[in-house]
């Protein structure tokens, strides 16, 4: 036995009471952390922000507001919008909107706001004035009417007035850092304010209110995501059953679990202790957590039991047990929190949460469940049914030794063809895996979900929707009084509009052709750029800067393009299409950045996705590959354990695929997570073949010893922990849904990959070991 | 779609079948038809012209449907603003003095005159035959040609302008380069010329109706006592014309009287749309107006309010006109009847209307 194995164990052994109330205090310390932990959510952590695009999102950030938008849509369910009850409704969500701290308040716009203005043309000039004029009074129908008839004329209907006059529209942008308090503003907390204060207290039999936004959504994920709780709870306890029936014994099913939910403690316990806040999106990782301690939990009471079945002193067992799964056990959990740090190198700040929740989470598990388990383990009497179990071994091995036959000649060769051939399919299936969103609304949340109704209703109801994209044009200081750069500009825009997925468009330069129209006597034909400046400045100055369409100095004009939907290929068509135009056009004088809006911002984040895919992967198997290498000192025993492990996240992209689960800044971590989940297999059932092997058994043999002693603890896991996360699939969040599903095959086919592949491979590369 | 649209483009101009200027060719868009549409003439090819230099054109003579109608190659990129086509011709005009003629009833075009530094747009366009035509445009533009609209002289018409404008400039006429600036400036803008059989009508700017006998080589104003602009003049059946314009003004031009017709709509009228039976009148914001021929000359004597705009909602519109039930709401500004179907150039594109007896 490796002597710095032992040096620990007696050391750890020694001083078995000292072990657990360090333990103990820490754990009690850690609660109380985490019982302090905070759900925390924030639009720039979902951003990537060194990405080319957010560097432009950022910079005009200022002038032309962000991307994080909250809509709201006030409805009347029986009639028009034209009566008392629903004009003093729009007005009180207006109000309450506009008090909402974070809330940047001079970019609240509806019927109410100043900014909603009309013109009219009558002989000799302009006319116009406020929409809803300063004596508007609500009870008066004549004063409604007056309304009507500005609406009209101020050619909002789409915009802020739905098509079909049911609906109107209170449009607000939020700021990053909350006025009051300096702080980061809290996302959660908005989102229940728009919750109770506008949908709670002004929705009812006559009015609807529809709200959405990225705040709003979180808010909804967060909401959803308290059922994970529930959830957890179950999955908890099935495990907890299962574990009974494994070792029949009621302390030796307490144990791991306890274990496990410690590491669980101390994880979040710890992320408060270093500043962090638990984000709706990472909601699962507890849960992995618990899981991965579980896997490793099982393993080690499945070691003692064996040994104690033997005969052997309960105490003595425990400490075989600690000396005989530290370095796999420790190689494994080593690998896994390795792997997820490597996910810090995708500059997108939730991943990098995600990167520090999870291998804080799983490096944890190396303390509670390789050292404090045994310790525990070792104070525990073992029941006779609990041995009698453990001694029912020939009809377990009967069973096993058919499962050695993976490692025998025939049938080796026929896993192997099967595993390419399957490798092949999904190789094929997976280059077929969409980055970003594949649907319309919110992917997290299902179709039926509120919010995605909300989506779906305004974005019939309205041509505007949160999903757009602004093309910032940079040009020289007054270049809108310029001809040349207008005209560029309205080009770039009509261009762009013919565009599949753009639905339309709107520009400075859109908006100064019609104001020359209007100049005109409102005649169309005069709608067109002039090319004198004189004239054109007249046409531009009638623009305010507040209306996001150019800054004070008019240097920098955005062209806003609004979509059919954030789907990933319609942004990907969009995106490839404006650089492409935008190359007609630019002069050393005129650039046309990209980007911002809502649909900017995900197309930064679809681009940053794609290309953290290949590094993270490379990232986490060199991870494991390394550490393979440094704990077995063989190529061979390497490759098949990360072989199989392989052929299984590629065959769970394919499964992506399939389910039309595009990859997004939540849904990529899952590949490098699942690696982590299967890792634990293929190490344990290797440790114990690569030892025979070294002995001079031939593969089937070795096979058969390690299947005998880890076999059942690996399959056990792999069953148990699918069955706990398989009713993720009823879950309210359709983003956990998805988990549930990932998961549940990344738990069953790594456990098949380890016990069907893993030897099948062992057996071709040591070929020349059952010549013997 | 579009790739395709642009290939055929190319391929053109590489085989030198596209028209002189390939640079100035306009972009083949997906979306043209719903884009600003602002002339229409009939003819062996019906033609839309519009914004960007966009022509269309119905590929099987007669018939009408928008669907039918195909983009073709422009040689100008400027908003074109009207069209007229007679046998086999066709000319188009547009901002920047733009001309642009057709010999193939519209299938393909060659710019004629351009002139971007005079930034004066043309708006209207007629022919009285092959040879000799008019193009009308802002602060009197006017230009003729006789020989088929291949070359183009200017005019000046000082016949058009108010009484008080002409003492102005019989007060500066001894210096004529002083009195043709003059002239240049103070004309109203000419929004259309049409012509009945022996005359031709001019409607614009800020109450301007005149009409000319003599192929527009002099003008008579008509003295209307309305301020506000008009933007057509249509010659209906029984050889009544009728002018129309801002905020829903329209008359009845006579011999000796203008008769006021109370149309009860305060958006601008922008067009006369006429067949052998039928009248409609078009404007802003998708209004369509139905004309009764036969009722138009019913006495209006019972106090039309058609001044007092404010006062709108107590109208009473004359029994001659009746308002067209439409989802549109662009500008409308022109069209053209087809069987029992209105064919429409607007402000948002191409639209059909099926006519309800």
């Amino acid at each position: 036995m490796n002597p710095f194995v032992k040096k620990i164990e007696n050391m750890v052994f020694e001083n078995r009471m000292a072990v657990v109330i360090v333990f103990l205090i820490a754990t009690v310390f850690l609660a109380y952390q985490a019982s302090l932990l905070k759900l925390d959510a924030g639009f720039t952590k979902n951003i990537p922000l060194n990405h080319e695009f957010m560097q432009t999102y950022i910079k005009h950030q200022e002038n032309f507001g962000g991307a994080n938008n909250i809509l709201v849509s006030v409805c009347d369910k029986n009639q028009t919008i034209y009566n008392q009850n629903f004009f003093d409704t729009l007005k009180n969500v207006h109000d309450q909107l506009f008090f909402i701290e974070g809330v940047n308040r001079s970019l609240v716009v509806s019927l109410f706001a100043p900014s909603t203005r009309f013109t009219e043309i009558v002989e000799g000039g302009f006319s116009g004035g406020p929409v809803i004029p300063a004596d508007f009074n609500s009870s008066d129908p004549e004063s409604l009417q007056i309304v009507r008839k500005n609406i009209d004329k101020a050619g909002i209907v789409g915009r802020q007035v739905s098509n079909d006059s049911r609906c109107a529209m209170v449009t607000a942008q939020l700021l990053d850092i909350s006025p009051e308090t300096g702080e980061p503003l809290d996302t959660l907390q908005i989102a229940s304010k728009l919750e109770d204060q506008l949908r709670g207290q002004y929705e009812n039999e006559q009015t609807s209110v529809h709200i959405i936004g990225f705040a709003k959504m979180i808010g909804d994920v967060a909401d959803g995501a308290k059922d994970v709780l529930m959830f957890f709870a179950i999955a908890i306890a099935i495990t907890a059953i299962m574990v009974y029936f494994f070792c029949k014994s009621l302390v030796l099913t307490f144990l791991p679990l306890a274990c496990s939910i410690v590491a669980v403690v101390w994880q979040l316990g710890l992320l408060t202790v270093f500043g962090f806040g638990m984000d709706p999106m990472s909601i699962l990782v507890p849960f992995l957590v618990f899981a991965i301690g579980v896997s490793h939990g099982v393993q080690m009471i499945n070691a003692m039991g064996k040994k104690a079945a033997k005969g052997i002193s309960v105490k003595d067992s425990a400490r075989h047990a600690f000396s005989s799964l530290l370095i796999p056990g420790g190689v494994a959990l080593l690998s896994d929190t390795i792997g997820f740090m490597t996910l810090l190198v995708i500059d997108i700040g939730i991943i990098k949460e995600l990167a520090i929740t999870a291998s804080m989470g799983v490096a944890v598990i190396i303390l509670t469940n390789l050292l404090l388990l045994p310790v525990l383990m070792s104070y525990v009497k073992l029941s006779d049914s609990h041995k009698e179990k453990y001694a029912k071994e020939p009809k377990e091995s009967k069973f096993w030794l058919m499962v050695s036959n993976c490692a025998s000649p025939k049938i080796a060769i026929g896993i192997v063809v099967v595993t390419g051939a399957l490798f092949a399919w999904g190789s094929y299936q997976a280059q077929y895996l969409k980055i970003g969103d594949l649907h319309a609304g919110a992917p997290s949340l299902h179709e039926d979900s509120r919010y995605n109704q909300d989506t779906f209703l305004i974005t019939d109801k309205f041509e505007i929707t949160v999903d757009y994209i602004s093309v910032i044009v940079e040009a020289t200081p007054e270049a809108c009084t310029r001809f040349e750069v207008m005209s560029a500009i309205d080009e770039f825009q009509w261009k762009m509009e013919n565009i599949p997925g753009v639905q339309s468009g709107i520009s400075l330069s859109s908006v100064a052709k019609k104001v020359n129209a209007g100049y005109n006597e409102g005649n169309p034909k005069w709608q067109a750029l002039p090319r004198n400046q004189s004239t054109m400045v007249q046409a531009v100055s009638q623009v305010p800067s507040s209306s996001g369409l150019l800054n004070s100095d008019c240097s920098v004009m955005p062209v806003i393009l609004f979509m059919e939907d954030h789907k990933a290929e319609t942004i990907d068509t969009v995106v490839k299409a404006i650089k492409e135009i935008s190359q007609e056009y630019e002069t050393d004088e005129l650039t046309f950045k990209l980007a911002s809006g809502p649909v900017g911002v995900m197309a930064a984040t679809n681009e940053a996705v794609e290309a953290s895919q290949d590094p993270m992967l490379y990232y986490v198997f060199g991870a494991v590959i390394i550490l393979c290498l440094i704990s077995f000192r063989s190529i061979r025993a390497t490759l098949s354990v990360v072989i199989p492990l392989y052929v299984v996240s590629v065959l769970a992209q394919a499964l992506m695929t399939f389910l039309e689960i595009g990859l997004t800044v939540s849904t990529l971590p899952v590949i490098a997570l699942g690696v982590g989940i299967g890792v634990d297999y293929g190490i344990y059932i290797l440790s114990t073949m690569s030892q025979r092997l070294k002995a001079g058994d031939d593969v089937q043999t070795a096979y058969l010893e390690a299947l005998k002693e880890r076999g059942s603890a690996v399959l056990f896991t792999g069953i148990t922990l699918a069955i706990g996360v398989s009713t993720w699939v009823f879950s309210s969040l359709k983003f956990q849904m998805d988990m549930g599903i990932l998961l549940t095959f990344m738990f069953l086919v790594n456990m098949l990959g380890a016990i069907i592949v893993l030897p099948a491979i062992a057996f071709l590369l040591w070929f020349n070991s059952h010549k013997k | 779609m579009k790739v395709k649209n642009i290939s055929v483009a190319a391929v053109l101009s590489l085989l030198g079948l596209a028209t002189a200027n390939a640079n100035e060719l306009s972009f083949i868009a997906p979306l043209v038809k719903e884009s600003l549409l602002l002339g229409v003439s009939e003819g062996k090819h019906n033609v839309i012209v519009g914004e960007r230099g966009h022509i269309l054109v119905n590929q099987t003579t007669g018939d009408a449907f928008a669907e039918n109608f195909r983009q073709v190659l422009s040689p100008a990129n400027v908003t074109l603003t009207d069209v007229f086509s007679l046998n086999n011709f066709a000319w188009a005009v547009g901002h920047d003095a733009t001309i642009i003629k057709s010999s193939d009833a519209g299938l393909t075009w060659t710019l004629v005159q351009s002139d971007p530094d005079l930034d004066r747009p043309l708006l209207s366009v007629y022919f009285f035959d092959e040879k000799e035509g008019i193009a009308a445009g802002a602060y009197g533009l006017f230009y003729r040609s006789t020989n088929g609209g291949d070359s183009w002289v200017q005019e000046g018409h000082p016949g058009m302008l108010s009484p008080d404008d002409n003492d102005y400039l019989d007060s500066i006429k001894d210096d004529e380069a002083f009195y043709l600036e003059e002239l240049s400036f103070i004309s109203p803008h000419l929004n259309k010329v049409s012509a009945s059989e022996n005359t031709l009508y001019v409607a614009g700017e800020a109450g301007l109706l005149a009409t000319s006998s003599d192929k527009g080589k002099s003008w008579k104003r008509i003295d209307i006592g309305y301020q506000g602009s008009f933007f057509d003049v249509g010659i209906l059946p029984n050889e009544i014309s009728l002018a129309v314009g801002l905020r829903g003004h329209m008359f009845v031009l006579a011999t000796d009287e203008q008769l006021p017709i109370e149309t009860c709509v305060t958006t601008s009228l922008n067009s006369v749309i006429t067949s052998e039976n039928k009248v409609f009148v078009a404007g802003n914001n998708g209004v369509i107006l139905s004309i009764d021929i036969q009722k138009l000359n019913e006495d209006s004597a019972n106090a039309y309010d058609t001044f007092d705009r404010a006062n709108i909602a107590n109208c009473k519109r004359h029994p001659s006109v009746s308002l067209v039930n439409t989802d549109f709401s662009d500008a409308i500004l022109g069209g053209i009847i087809s069987n029992d179907r209105l064919l429409l150039v607007t402000a948002g594109g191409l639209k059909t209307m099926v006519i309800e007896e």
